[in-house]
């Protein structure tokens, strides 16, 4: 472990910045319809109790990560393959995600570069910043959490003006009934983007503030939740339910059509820029936590010996990770509620489950 | 190597890409067009025709004095290829970014539009911002063609007409393209596009001579609006049925409503300055039941009439003639609607909204449950001032 210490503001910006990454960018949860935002506010609660897990499983332990209290619960010949897994499951987010900004900068904007170089150029900025460490990582977080707030705050306020907001498109609410919502809340809300904050769980050791770092890991897990809903319905109620379902790309649709005066438009950029420094933050994370879990298991004191070499790794199992744009969210909704379930909650729940009957049966914890 | 010296060759790498932009496309390699138009060729083949800008000629100092627009155009069975092809003929890439209007064929209208919005929604340079127009009687390309006074670049004379009538007569509204995608998609219904009309002869239209005198031979003029059915014009609608159009819909900014005063028929012009429509929809057995509630304010604009407005009984006794007036633009738009059996004035939405169960039910019979839709009018006006006077002097003359 490096000798960073971060504060329980830096962490909310991280957890926050991680959360809106990519999943802001797009409609999520759009089986239950004009209800998605109701979903999604529903699936943050969901997302508490994941947190919850996470935080109860620190409090036991607040001196380890992940990996290193999976070997002190689950005793070393399984702890330690299990660890592994986890390796893997880090580097695997961090491809996918690289994957998933390359291909939507590319369709939307740059469409004549090769998907590789997008992705190097964001991997080498990524690579750069881990290599200074986490400290430097969460500082960065709190320049551009600010950056974003102000470009989101400035968005609302031109899309209000601009009216092209139109609440209508939104009703009726529950007009399929409340079953849809529960559905789609199960399905995906809960677990997207809720469960990959798994990665947290290797970075809640460097906290300064233990007691207060988790409330605001709560608070993030909230407020992030209640701006996807937020802009999910917002999205909604520009495009309307069709266009913005069928939009590879909605925030990027929705910004597109602010036209105030034929002055204030073509505000591209804004989206462009929300788009490139969520994805370097979810990148940046999974990979830290990848990186993290690595030295842990294989003792490594110096970190930043893996850093180059794992976005190596990253930068091409993001290249051969799918065929395509298509073939990417596919799996992704497959991965949502089986690889990212079973790593993101069932053994976290399980991990917290077994140190409390060792707890209970007065053997150390 | 150390890791500190093969970091830093990498970041010395890292300038090669970061330098430049792999996307590049300079201005002076475009050929950016402002509007855009696409007619029907025989079967399945679309003629997709450009407007293109000569920088050099809107430019001021160096202005030619040539027309600063040329028109190309290229064939293909989709529109990709289409544009694709046009470059055969137009010496820079086609840009279409800033395109501003998209002319679509009467021929093609009726024929069915649905299929050629994917292209615009798919490709990242068209706008969903652009507004859509319907050549009346004519094809796309006439209309580009077409050499403007006023407005040099005839796709901004387009798009102004087609913006300061919308705003100030409220006989037409600006439809832009996501607001056609929504109306595509509505159950037994479809997008209002305002037309525009060529006037005068086609060929001298096109050349710069035409703006050389003070009325022009040919010419284009916002004329009406297309109704929709299942992405097909089903019919036009003008004047005060479309205005009715504009009131459901919530379009209209301001208009001039003609009353009647005193014996004179039409002699009052009232100037509507703001209003706002709400439409309900309730549902009681078969038929549903859709109330439109319109607010409005407006001043006197014009009195040709002795009448005394400078009592309030008689500003009381224009505000209800005005609401009989605006009542009746809504009923004929509605009627207008439903013997085109086209929902294009969001009813069905308005149905989902009150009672989302029974719209269920009601879905898939839209198309003919709409016709018989139950409508009632509700309008409540104002008359806030009366201008710069009040009694016309009209009014003394008759003592």
């Amino acid at each position: 472990m490096e000798k960073a210490k971060i504060s329980p503001g830096q962490l909310f910006t991280l957890i926050v910045l991680f959360d809106l990454g990519t999943a802001v960018l797009r409609v999520l949860a759009m089986s239950a319809g004009k209800d998605a935002w109701l979903a999604i506010l529903l699936g943050t609660a969901g997302g508490l109790a994941i947190f919850g897990v996470y935080a109860s499983l620190f409090r036991l332990y607040p001196e380890l990560p992940l990996t290193g209290y999976i070997r002190a619960i689950l005793g070393k010949w399984i702890g330690w393959p299990l660890g592994l897994l986890y390796i893997l499951f880090f580097i695997h987010g961090a491809a996918r995600d690289l994957r998933e900004g390359g291909a939507l900068l590319l369709s939307s904007v740059m469409d004549q570069t090769p998907l590789i170089v997008a992705n190097a150029v964001m991997i080498l900025s990524i690579v750069y910043v881990l290599n200074k460490g986490i400290e430097v990582l969460a500082r960065t977080g709190q320049i551009f959490i600010f950056i974003l707030a102000v470009l989101g705050l400035l968005s609302i306020f031109l899309l209000f003006a601009a009216g092209v907001i139109d609440i209508n498109r939104l009703l009726p609410v529950l007009g399929n009934g409340l079953g849809p919502v529960i559905q789609t809340t199960f399905k995906q809300t809960i677990e997207f983007p809720h469960e990959e904050v798994i990665c947290f769980a290797m970075l809640l050791p460097y906290l300064n503030h233990r007691k207060m770092g988790i409330r605001a890991g709560f608070a993030a897990v909230l407020i992030s939740g209640i701006i996807l809903s937020f802009s999910t319905a917002l999205n909604m109620a520009v495009l309307g339910i069709d266009i913005a379902g069928r939009s590879t790309f909605p925030l990027l649709s929705t910004i597109r059509l602010i036209n105030i005066g034929e002055i204030i438009q073509r505000l591209d950029v804004f989206v462009v820029l929300t788009l490139i420094i969520g994805d370097f933050f979810k990148v940046a994370i999974f990979f830290y936590a990848g990186v993290l879990a690595a030295a842990d298991l294989f003792r490594i004191n110096d970190h930043r010996k893996l850093v180059l070499p794992i976005g190596v790794i990253i930068l091409f199992m993001s290249m051969m990770i799918s065929g395509s744009f298509i073939e990417q969210i596919e799996e992704g909704d497959v991965l949502l509620v089986t690889v990212f379930l079973f790593f993101g909650v069932l053994v976290p729940i399980f991990l917290l489950a077994a140190a409390g009957v060792r707890k209970w049966f007065g053997s150390n914890p | 190597m150390t890791l500190k010296t093969g970091f830093l060759m990498l970041m010395i790498l890292c300038m090669l890409p970061l330098a430049g932009c792999w996307n590049y496309r300079e201005m002076n390699e475009l050929a950016i067009a402002l509007a855009m138009g696409v007619d029907k060729l025989g079967e399945d083949e679309y003629r997709f025709s450009f407007q293109v800008v000569n920088a050099r000629d809107i430019s001021g100092i160096k202005a030619t004095g040539r027309i600063p627009v040329n028109v190309f155009s290229g064939k293909g069975r989709t529109l990709f290829e289409a544009l694709r092809k046009a470059s055969q003929k137009v010496p820079r890439r086609i840009n279409a970014q800033h395109m501003r209007v998209f002319i679509i064929g009467e021929e093609l209208a009726r024929e069915g539009i649905e299929e050629l919005f994917d292209f615009m929604e798919r490709d990242p340079e068209p706008r969903l911002t652009t507004r859509v127009i319907i050549a009346r009687d004519s094809d796309a390309e006439t209309i580009l063609k077409t050499v403007t006074a006023v407005e040099s670049i005839p796709a901004n004379a387009i798009l102004g007409k087609l913006k300061v009538s919308g705003r100030v007569l409220a006989e037409s509204y600006e439809v832009e393209m996501d607001d056609v995608i929504r109306g595509l998609l509505t159950k037994g219904g479809g997008p209002v596009i305002s037309g525009i009309r060529h006037v005068g002869k086609v060929k001298s239209g096109e050349k710069i001579s035409n703006v050389e005198q003070t009325e022009l031979q040919t010419d284009l003029f916002t004329s009406g609006m297309a109704l929709f059915k299942n992405g097909k014009l089903a019919g036009w609608v003008k004047g005060r049925q479309a205005r009715g159009i504009s009131w459901i819909n919530n379009k209209v900014k301001s208009t001039i409503v003609n009353l009647d005063c005193e014996t004179k028929k039409d002699a009052l012009a009232i100037e509507i300055l703001r209003s706002n429509t709400k439409i309900k929809g309730e549902v009681k057995g078969e038929r549903p039941l859709i109330r439109i509630q319109i607010e409005g304010i407006g001043v006197v604009g014009e009195a040709m009439c002795p009448v005394d407005i400078s009592k309030s009984a008689e500003i009381r006794k224009l505000e209800q003639l005005w609401n009989e007036e605006t009542a009746h633009d809504v009923m004929a738009a509605v009627k207008t609607a439903q013997k085109l059996k086209t929902d294009v004035l969001g009813f069905g939405a308005a149905v989902e909204r009150a009672n989302p169960k029974a719209w269920k039910k009601m879905e898939k019979d839209w198309d003919e449950i709409f016709p018989t839709c139950k409508v009632e009018v509700n309008v409540e006006s104002t008359i806030r001032r009366t201008g710069m006077i009040s009694k016309p002097f009209l009014l003394k003359e008759k003592k």
